[in-house]
């Protein structure tokens, strides 16, 4: 992909070559401090969120350190703000990666997707190219497979988001933009050093695995609440829809009528040259004044694109549970004696 | 003005009484007129000579001007010389002008003038009412005196309150005069001069009544001659006055009072008795609490009315020199005409009009005129009557009385006399009043709007009365009385018309069935005879009460069979074909449906609600026809009730219920909003149905409730496993939810705690305390045959706590023996055998029975959570296929498709149902 001019990139740091980045390569040890923080801080539905640091190389950004944001200081931005800077700046002075590359968020069976989310990591984008939002479930985490995901937003919608009517029908269908146009994943790969491998290798000699979490069978909790969460997608975008649907028909009643009173002021004009009066304008501004016709507020279509997104996401997680849970019935069903 | 009663004293040296009544007057005359006069007198007699003279100069010019003024047009007036009089009032006005600047600084128009102005007012319409003067007038006077009247009427507009005033308390002029006269008189002469006065004044009185009386036929013949001879005297005593002293106006009305007086008191003449203005006066009721010198006036029409003999009416009716022999139809026609043609106008007064044509009517009856003119006579009074009563009030219940009264003696009269011709048919000029000869009687009216108007005024009465009380029930008395009528012109009607006018005969008929359709027959009474006594040990309030006086009538006056009558009748509007018959019909057949419902014959009831296409048309039909609609629909609703139907109860009182406006929609009450103008809101009390035709809202509510909970339980429990499920009645939930956000649940009090108590008992299974609980309601006792009602409930009661037992339980349970349910539910096996094999049947239950051994086996197989979720899911999205369907057509077809096709989302089977019962919303906006 070629390097996306985004609007508004003044804020980036003078990098080197700016190029679009590929891949993401996490420290084992940011990892370990997202869940550590999430665990300690997040409870239930509630989000945690902090910044990551590191470096770009090449097409691949290498986060090797994070740190969290702290909880509850959303009332002042810019004490947030102030703190960010504190931490990077005493990062600096200890000599390890203190370049801001983004930002990582916990999420309730990744229901994330959402305004606000969009809206965050727009900011992010903008200021630093090359940031990636990471997200981690710590449910699926907890029933042992790691989950954690990034994700960057497409130039279209950045542009989007730039423009001057955002998200109207129209627009959006001249971008010609879809649910799958809004994010992009990109691949996550993890990286140990040297020791912590050996570390590794040393440890299954001493200690033995927990639990057999990953052999459970039971999938059927995790199934029901996701299906109730598409369930409620559904119904948002179903109302997204009938919206659509109003507008639309306001739109052609409107028309409709633009056409009689068109039709009406060219009698009137036909009469009037007859009559030698001046004709009366015919022209769109004056239109609307006189035919008291108002503009139909167009509806915002972000909203339909994010839960288009999120039903996506979801569907995907749904399947990816589902694929496990067979591939587990399946091994289930050979280990019987028959 | 002590000074004052000491020559009042010396004038009247008779009559002790009158003195001791003086002070009162004064005073009473003062506080009334203002205290304008009075502080005059006392500064006129106290203060000094200079000062009055200053006064003089500015004030009394312009008085003594308007005086000379007044004077000649008195003159004139006596000499019936119209046009002088004419050319004076101008000049008055002219002279009122200039006066006004000082008029307006004493703050009140002087009496003398205003007294000028009624007298000439009087004079005027006197002389304008009286024909044979009249004619006896010069051209020229004749021309004047219609121009003097209309202009007399519009100049005294502007003095209307000071007239009016004058009229009640003419003592005012005394005053006022008195005062002048202490202004240039010394106090001997002055008493002196008022006895000459009061004197000369009574004549001059007197001579003005006689001229303004309507054709002077005030005074009996005897007196006549004497009244003539006044006359002359007054005027040459006044002439004489007039010359002597200019400022001497004439007829002072005090003194007057003091010889009038005498006379009455003592030598009772029949002269101002019999006077008509007197007699009007008499009337007002306001005077009659005027001050005690009012009574001088007052005492004699209250005397004399009473005494009225057959040769005053004569000739107050007809003029002086009327014998009763004389009297023909004619002459009574002529009256009358006269007298109607007055009808409407804002100066006469309906109970003078009335009166009059009383006395009309006693004089004809006296001298045995005929049936024409009686009837005539009496169905002018009728008509005049309710011309008077307004829209928005009632008529006094009296007044009523005596209408309905006068109504049912024109009926006699019309029974009585078939020959007679009373119909609109007959044209103002074809009228015939006489009899025989090969004429018919022909009469123009039209008995049916009579009677309407008055049944609508009782109607009017019982919705301004209170319904609660005593005096209500009095009233409603009357209904046996507009019942009776009702029913006699009917017969007279149809004995009349036959069949050449079928549209009246159904009004006539519609009329008849609104005042039966609400009723309960009395043969339901008789069956229900039992349960009348234990209403009446039982003392149960107002409403029980109101029942019985109406099936007492009831059983009074309708001996036969209210359902043959009604079939009768409204099959005749049905079958009437003439056209603009569609509201009557629709409220026949209403009415029909209601008598149906009251009288349990569910299945008429519902064939011809469903059969008559009413639901459809509802809406475009008149707001008390909509109310009607809601009625029956209501009594419909309950009678599928009393028949075990719940679910067509719960469907047709669902309507009605759920808005939570049933007080409105039924009309029984108004219910107080701010978005309501005051005008809306008069026309909403005017529809409001009188509280005898109530149907008990409470009771409406407990039998909605109560088919709600039959249903929505074991529902309830069914779907329990359902994600979301569909609600059956909202306000039936809404009841639910309230009850269960109650901190403390204490016993059940009301009759919804106890339907939400027994609602709980059920989905516990409990149906014992379930009916317990229904049953303690009080409202069932209203059903007229309450026992069968309460037995068919008990055993829904059962039935649905059974279905909702193994509903609630089935997952518990393997097998379940008919034999336990039956004995747990106190239910016959066949019975529960029968109520499982249904749920079976329609895959309510997933289960089979062991025929054997008698038991049900339960399939296990119910859907677990997910798969619920799934089916819910696939629902939701199919639905947002089909709204993305219909985006694409919007966006391929243009806007025509789409509008023509409305997707049906058919939500259940039941909708159909309930669209047809869809009730006509009646907005008042």
């Amino acid at each position: 992909m070629a390097s996306a001019p985004s609007g508004g990139s003044s804020g980036g740091k003078p990098r080197g070559s700016v190029r679009e980045v590929k891949q993401v390569q996490l420290d084992g040890s940011v990892v370990l401090k997202i869940i550590k923080h999430c665990q300690e801080e997040g409870s239930g539905s509630e989000w945690v969120t902090g910044c990551l640091v590191g470096v770009v190389v090449d097409e691949t950004l290498e986060i090797s350190n994070c740190f969290p944001f702290p909880k509850d200081s959303t009332d002042n931005p810019r004490e947030e703000i102030e703190y960010q800077k504190n931490v990077l700046k005493k990062l600096r002075t200890v000599n390890v990666d203190y370049h801001e590359v983004g930002w990582y968020q916990s999420t309730y069976l990744g229901s994330h997707v959402s305004r606000e989310f969009l809206e965050a990591h727009v900011g992010y984008q903008r200021a630093i190219q090359e940031s990636v939002v990471l997200i981690y479930d710590p449910l699926q985490t907890s029933r042992g497979a790691l989950s954690l995901k990034a994700y960057r937003l497409t130039p279209q919608i950045l542009t989007m988001m730039g423009a001057s009517d955002p998200f109207t029908p129209e627009s959006v269908q001249q971008a010609r933009v879809v649910h799958s146009d809004v994010l992009v994943e990109l691949p996550v790969t993890l990286r140990s050093s040297r020791l912590t491998s050996v570390l590794l290798q040393e440890l299954p000699k001493s200690t033995t695995l927990p639990s057999n979490a990953l052999l459970g069978l039971s999938s059927t909790e995790l199934l029901q609440k996701n299906v109730q969460l598409l369930m409620e997608n559904v119904e948002s975008l179903q109302l997204e829809t009938y919206r659509l649907l109003g507008y639309e028909k306001n739109i052609s009643k409107q028309a409709q009528q633009k056409q009689q009173f068109l039709q009406r002021r060219r009698e009137e004009n036909e009469r009037r040259e007859k009559t030698g009066e001046p004709p009366l304008p015919m022209t769109d501004e004056a239109i609307e004044q006189e035919s008291s016709l108002k503009p139909v507020v167009p509806p915002q279509r972000l909203e339909a694109l994010l839960i288009g997104e999120q039903v996506d996401l979801r569907c995907q997680q749904i399947s990816e549970i589902a694929g496990a849970a067979f591939a587990k019935l399946y091994l289930a069903e050979g280990l019987q004696p028959n | 003005m002590s000074r004052f009663f000491a020559t009042g004293d010396t004038d009247t040296e008779s009559s002790s009484e009158s003195s001791d009544d003086e002070p009162k007057l004064v005073g009473g005359a003062r506080g009334t007129t203002g205290a304008a006069i009075g502080s005059k007198v006392f500064t006129f007699s106290d203060d000094e000579e200079e000062e009055k003279r200053v006064v003089r100069s500015q004030k009394d010019k312009r008085y003594d001007e308007l005086r000379s003024v007044v004077h000649a047009m008195k003159n004139s007036q006596k000499i019936k010389d119209i046009a002088k009089v004419q050319s004076s009032f101008e000049a008055l006005q002219k002279a009122f002008q200039k006066a006004k600047s000082v008029v307006e600084k004493e703050g009140s128009t002087p009496v003398f003038y205003t007294r000028t102005l009624t007298l000439l007012e009087d004079f005027v319409l006197g002389l304008w009412n009286d024909k044979d003067a009249k004619q006896k007038l010069s051209k020229p006077n004749a021309k004047a005196l219609t121009t003097l009247k209309q202009k007399v009427r519009k100049y005294n507009k502007e003095f209307e309150a000071e007239i009016e005033s004058f009229r009640e308390n003419p003592i005012n002029s005394e005053d006022e005069r008195e005062g002048e006269a202490g202004d240039e008189k010394d106090e001997e002469e002055e008493a002196e001069e008022e006895e000459e006065e009061v004197e000369v004044k009574k004549k001059v009185r007197i001579a003005d009544e006689v001229d303004v009386a309507p054709a002077g036929a005030a005074a009996p013949a005897a007196d006549l001659e004497d009244e003539e001879d006044d006359d002359v005297w007054g005027m040459l005593d006044e002439s004489e006055e007039s010359s002597s002293e200019d400022e001497a106006i004439p007829s002072g009305k005090l003194t007057l009072e003091y010889f009038l007086k005498k006379d009455y008191g003592k030598a009772k003449t029949e002269k101002a008795q019999s006077k008509p203005d007197a007699v009007q006066k008499a009337k007002k009721p306001k005077e009659k609490k005027e001050g005690v010198d009012e009574g001088g006036w007052q005492i004699v029409p209250k005397k004399g009315s009473g005494q009225l003999t057959k040769q005053d009416i004569l000739r107050l009716l007809f003029g002086k020199d009327v014998k009763d022999v004389d009297v023909d139809v004619d002459m009574i026609i002529k009256k009358r005409n006269e007298l109607i043609s007055d009808r409407g106008k804002k100066t006469v007064e309906m109970s003078s009009l009335q009166e009059k044509l009383r006395w009309l009517m006693d004089v004809a009856s006296q001298n045995s005129l005929g049936v024409g003119v009686k009837l005539r006579l009496l169905a002018d009074l009728i008509e005049t009557t309710f011309d008077f009563s307004s829209v928005a009030y009632a008529m006094k219940e009296d007044a009523w009385k005596t209408c309905v009264d006068e109504l049912s003696e024109l009926l006699t009269l019309l029974e009585e006399n078939p020959a007679v011709e009373y119909s609109t048919l007959v044209r103002d000029d074809e009228e015939n009043f006489k009899e025989g000869e090969g004429q018919v009687v022909r009469i123009q009216g039209n008995i049916l709007t009579l009677l309407e108007r008055a049944d609508d005024e009782f109607i009017k009465i019982l919705q301004s009365t209170d319904a609660h009380s005593t005096d209500y029930v009095t009233k409603l008395q009357g209904e046996k009385t507009v019942c009776s009528l009702i029913q006699r012109v009917q017969a007279y009607l149809e004995h009349r018309l036959l069949d050449s006018h079928p549209n009246v005969l159904c009004q006539i008929y519609i009329r008849r069935i609104e005042h039966l359709y609400y009723k309960v027959g009395h043969k339901n009474l008789v069956s229900g005879a039992s349960t009348q006594a234990a209403e009446k040990e039982g003392g149960e309030g107002e409403e029980g009460e109101e029942r019985e006086t109406l099936q007492d009538q009831r059983a009074e006056e309708e001996p036969e069979d209210s359902l043959k009558l009604m079939t009768q009748l409204t099959k005749f509007i049905y079958n009437c074909q003439s056209g603009d018959m569609g509201r009557i019909r629709t409220r026949a057949m209403l009415c029909q449906i209601y008598h149906h419902a009251l009288h349990d014959r569910w299945y008429q009831a519902k064939d011809l609600m469903m059969m008559s296409h009413l639901q459809e048309g509802i809406q475009h039909a008149d707001v008390p026809t909509q109310i009607l609609y809601n009625r029956s629909l209501v009594q419909l609703g309950m009678c599928a009730f009393r028949h075990g139907m719940i679910k067509d109860a719960h469907d047709a009182l669902m309507d009605v219920q759920s808005s939570g406006r049933s007080k409105e929609l039924l009309a029984q009450g108004l219910i107080s909003r701010h978005e309501r103008s005051v005008e809306q809101q008069k026309v909403e009390r005017r529809r409001q149905v009188p509280f005898h035709m109530h149907i008990n809202l409470e009771l409406m509510e407990c039998v909605y409730l109560t088919s709600a909970m039959l249903m929505e339980v074991p529902y309830m429990a069914a779907a329990k496993t359902e994600g979301r499920r569909r609600i059956i009645s909202k306000s039936f939930h809404h009841q639910l939810r309230y009850h269960e956000k109650q901190p403390l649940v204490g016993p059940p009090e009301s009759m919804r705690e106890h339907v939400i108590a027994a609602t709980h008992a059920m989905r516990r299974g409990d149906w014992k305390k379930c009916r317990n609980y229904i049953l303690e309601i009080k409202v069932w006792e209203l059903f007229i045959d309450k026992d069968p009602v309460k037995e068919m409930l008990a055993r829904k009661i059962q039935e649905e706590s059974l279905r909702t037992f193994i509903f609630t339980f089935s997952e518990t349970y393997d097998t379940l023996s008919l034999e336990r349910l039956s004995e747990m539910f106190e239910l016959p096996v066949k019975e529960v055998h029968s109520i499982v094999s249904r749920m079976i049947i329609k895959e309510e239950l997933l289960a089979s029975l062991d025929e054997p051994t008698r038991t049900i086996v339960l399939h296990h197989a119910k859907p677990n959570r997910l798969q619920c979720q799934t089916v819910l899911l696939a629902e939701k999205i199919s639905t947002l296929a089909d709204h993305n369907e219909e985006l694409m057509k919007l966006k391929h077809a243009g806007p025509w498709s789409v509008q023509n096709q409305n997707a049906p989302f058919s939500r259940h089977p039941h909708s159909n149902w309930q669209s047809k019962f869809r009730r006509g919303q009646h907005s008042h906006r």
